[in-house]
C-alpha cells in the first residue's frame, strides 16, 4: 500500500508539472494524450518485463505495485481523458472532442503494444513464465513474432489459440 | 499554486491510486470472465465524478482548490489510463475481439458519456 501511495503521488506530481508545461492549445489537452500514451507505452514495457522475468512475488511484485499500480498509474488518468472530451463536445467542438478521445484510444494501444515488444529486447526471448518454477531450459525458443502476437503454433483450420506471453491474469496497476 | 496545494494534490493522488488498488482487488474476487470489471468500473465511476466536481466548480458551487486536490489529485490516481490500454492490447492479442473492442473503445464512449452527465449535473445544480 506504501508502494501504490508514494509511487502514484510522484505520478500525480509529473503529471500535473507537466500539464502546467504543456497547457492545452485550441482546448485539446496534448499534455494530458503525451502522457496517456507515453504511459501506456512505459505500463507495457514494465509488466511484460516482469512477467517474463518470473513469477509475482517478492521484489518483482513490489516493483509492479510501486511502479505500475502506482507511478504510472497515478501518472496517466482516464477521468481527465473522458472529462476534457465531454467538454469538447459538449462545448460545441464535438470534432477535436472525438479526435481527441479516439487518437488517445489508438496512439495509445500501440504504444502499449510497441512496450510489451519491447519487453521482448530487454528480456532474454523464451524466458521464464509469469508463474512457476523460472526460466526453462531446453524449450525452443519462442520467435519475437510469436512473442509480439502471443501466437505459437497453427491449429488445422489456421487459426490459433493466442497464449499471451503472461499467464497471470492482469492486476489494478 | 501554493507549496501546500501541490503536496495535498500529490497524497490524495497516492490515496486514489490506494482505492483503486483496493476496489480492483474487491471487484475481481467477485467477478469472473474476460473484461476486466475492475478497471472499468474505476474509470467510468473516475470519469463521471471529475464531470460532477468540474461542472461543480464551474458554476462555482466549489472551489477551485477542490478541483487540483480531489480532481487532479484524488481522481487522477484513482483512474488510470494505462491498465485500460494494457488490459484492451492484451484481449486483443488473446484474439477475443469483443472483449476487446467493449473495454477499448465502449469504456471510453460510456466513459465520456458519463462524464458529460457529471458535467451537466454540476452546472445544472
Amino acid at each position: 500500500m506504501a508502494l501504490v501511495f508514494l509511487g502514484a503521488a510522484l505520478g500525480v506530481s509529473a503529471r500535473e508539472a507537466l500539464v502546467l508545461a504543456f497547457p492545452a492549445g485550441h482546448g485539446v489537452p496534448w499534455a494530458v494524450l503525451g502522457i496517456n500514451v507515453t504511459g501506456s507505452f512505459a505500463l507495457g514495457l514494465l509488466l511484460d518485463a516482469l512477467a517474463r522475468g518470473g513469477p509475482d512475488r517478492g521484489r518483482r511484485r513490489a516493483a509492479r505495485l510501486s511502479l505500475g499500480t502506482g507511478l504510472i498509474g497515478g501518472y496517466t488518468t482516464y477521468s481527465a481523458l473522458a472529462t476534457d472530451a465531454a467538454g469538447l463536445i459538449g462545448a460545441g467542438s464535438p470534432g477535436p472532442g472525438l479526435a481527441y478521445a479516439l487518437a488517445t484510444l489508438l496512439a495509445g494501444g500501440v504504444a502499449t503494444w510497441l512496450g510489451m515488444a519491447a519487453a521482448t529486447l530487454v528480456r532474454r526471448p523464451g524466458a521464464g513464465p509469469a508463474e512457476g518454477a523460472g526460466p526453462r531450459r531446453g524449450r525452443p525458443r519462442r520467435s519475437l513474432r510469436a512473442q509480439i502476437t502471443g501466437r505459437t503454433r497453427r491449429s488445422p483450420s489456421g487459426r490459433t489459440r493466442a497464449r499471451s506471453p503472461a499467464r497471470c491474469r492482469t492486476r489494478a496497476h | 499554486m501554493t507549496p501546500l496545494a501541490f503536496v495535498l494534490m500529490a497524497a490524495a493522488g497516492g490515496a486514489g491510486a490506494v482505492c483503486r488498488l483496493v476496489l480492483d482487488g474487491v471487484v475481481r474476487a467477485r467477478t469472473t470472465g474476460a473484461i476486466p470489471w475492475g478497471t472499468v468500473l474505476i474509470n467510468l465511476s473516475g470519469s463521471f465524478l471529475l464531470g460532477l466536481l468540474t461542472g461543480l466548480v464551474g458554476s462555482r458551487v466549489l472551489p477551485e482548490a477542490l478541483l487540483l486536490v480531489l480532481g487532479t489529485g484524488f481522481l487522477g490516481g484513482y483512474t488510470t489510463y494505462s491498465t485500460a490500454s494494457f488490459e484492451t492490447v492484451r484481449l486483443l492479442q488473446q484474439r477475443r475481439w469483443a472483449a476487446g473492442v467493449a473495454n477499448g473503445l465502449g469504456v471510453l464512449v460510456t466513459a465520456t458519456a458519463a462524464a458529460g452527465l457529471g458535467l451537466w449535473l454540476g452546472a445544472v445544480v
